[in-house]
């Protein structure tokens, strides 16, 4: 039992922060991806632990997949009768907890400020392109090309056939090679 | 797929890669945390000791939920609590029951009771 402990945490560690780019790429708030993130931790650690560690990836991202397309439905829903509200976004953003004053140091092992003020810049772009995509796309390019599963393993996980997988990512691809063509990546 | 396709891709994953690595700290400190709770779960059998983490866990939304589902409650626990405790609100219903149900009286005559009630309504108004 300890030992399937360990393993589990060192597999979230390994995926935590890809599948928290992962969630903030299709919600792009903060809180709301870490949020899914959250949920899709628990949901496999008490439902799926039992399972062999190979699958786990894969139970993993369909959990977490799940999550990010129920969050759309009801973010869907929700703008659609409260959109008109104002102050609706602000009210949401404001309930963000403050920030930890000792994580907010700086660190001293860190890329210089040019360096980081570039990367940023490059990676903004790339979110957002990537957000621009329908959300079938944005999955499976994430999945497949990010994430390297198989064409079999990501229609698994996104429940559609693999020809529907194929075929979001080439549009996905077209698209973004679109948007980026004119930018140094 | 293009020789020059496979470089786009490897150059987005490469960004996407380190966008992962460079998570703020405060993102960092929150998925750790996360983590943690989650491996304080009791596994599948526990099903209510896994809630009750759940419901601990450090998540805005899933608060702001039990908050809202607690006061729920509690508007309804109160109301029926109102209902059952404060006396004349169900007490002549109580009383009808029981009376009939101790009558000698024949069924007919409850029967017609309806009738009887609406003739001294009848009644009174002429009166009136």
């Amino acid at each position: 039992m300890l030992d399937n402990a360990a393993a589990l945490d060192q597999f979230l560690q390994s995926i935590e922060r890809r599948a928290y780019r992962i969630a903030y790429i299709a919600t792009s708030n903060t809180e709301e991806a870490l949020d899914l993130v959250q949920d899709a931790m628990f949901k496999l650690v008490q439902k799926y632990s039992h399972k062999p560690e190979t699958e786990w990836p894969a139970l993993f991202y369909t959990i977490l997949n799940s999550r990010i397309y129920d969050w759309y439905r009801k973010s869907s829903v929700r703008n659609r009768w409260l959109g008109w509200l104002p102050g609706q976004r602000q009210a949401d953003d404001d309930n963000t907890q403050p920030a930890d004053p000792i994580s907010q140091c700086e660190d001293t092992r860190a890329a210089g400020p040019e360096q980081v003020i570039e990367q940023t810049a490059t990676m903004q772009t790339i979110e957002s392109a990537l957000q621009t995509l329908p959300l079938r796309q944005q999955q499976a390019f994430l999945l497949r090309m990010w994430e390297e599963f198989s064409v079999e393993e990501t229609a698994g996980i996104m429940g559609c056939s693999q020809g529907s997988v194929k075929t979001h990512c080439f549009r996905a691809i077209a698209r973004l090679r679109e948007l980026l063509e004119d930018k140094e990546l | 797929m293009t020789l020059e396709q496979d470089k786009f891709i490897s150059k987005l994953k490469q960004q996407l890669d380190q966008s992962a690595e460079n998570v703020s700290p405060e993102v960092g400190r929150r998925l750790q945390q996360a983590r943690q709770q989650a491996l304080r779960i009791p596994r599948k059998r526990w099903f209510f000791a896994g809630l009750l983490s759940r419901i601990l866990a450090p998540n805005r939304k899933r608060r702001y939920r039990i908050a809202w589902a607690g006061s729920l409650a509690a508007v309804f626990v109160a109301a029926a609590i109102y209902i059952a405790l404060v006396p004349g609100l169900n007490d002549h219903l109580e009383v009808d029951a029981l009376e009939v149900l101790a009558a000698e009286d024949s069924l007919e005559f409850y029967d017609e009771l309806a009738f009887y009630e609406w003739l001294a309504k009848e009644n009174a108004q002429d009166a009136g």
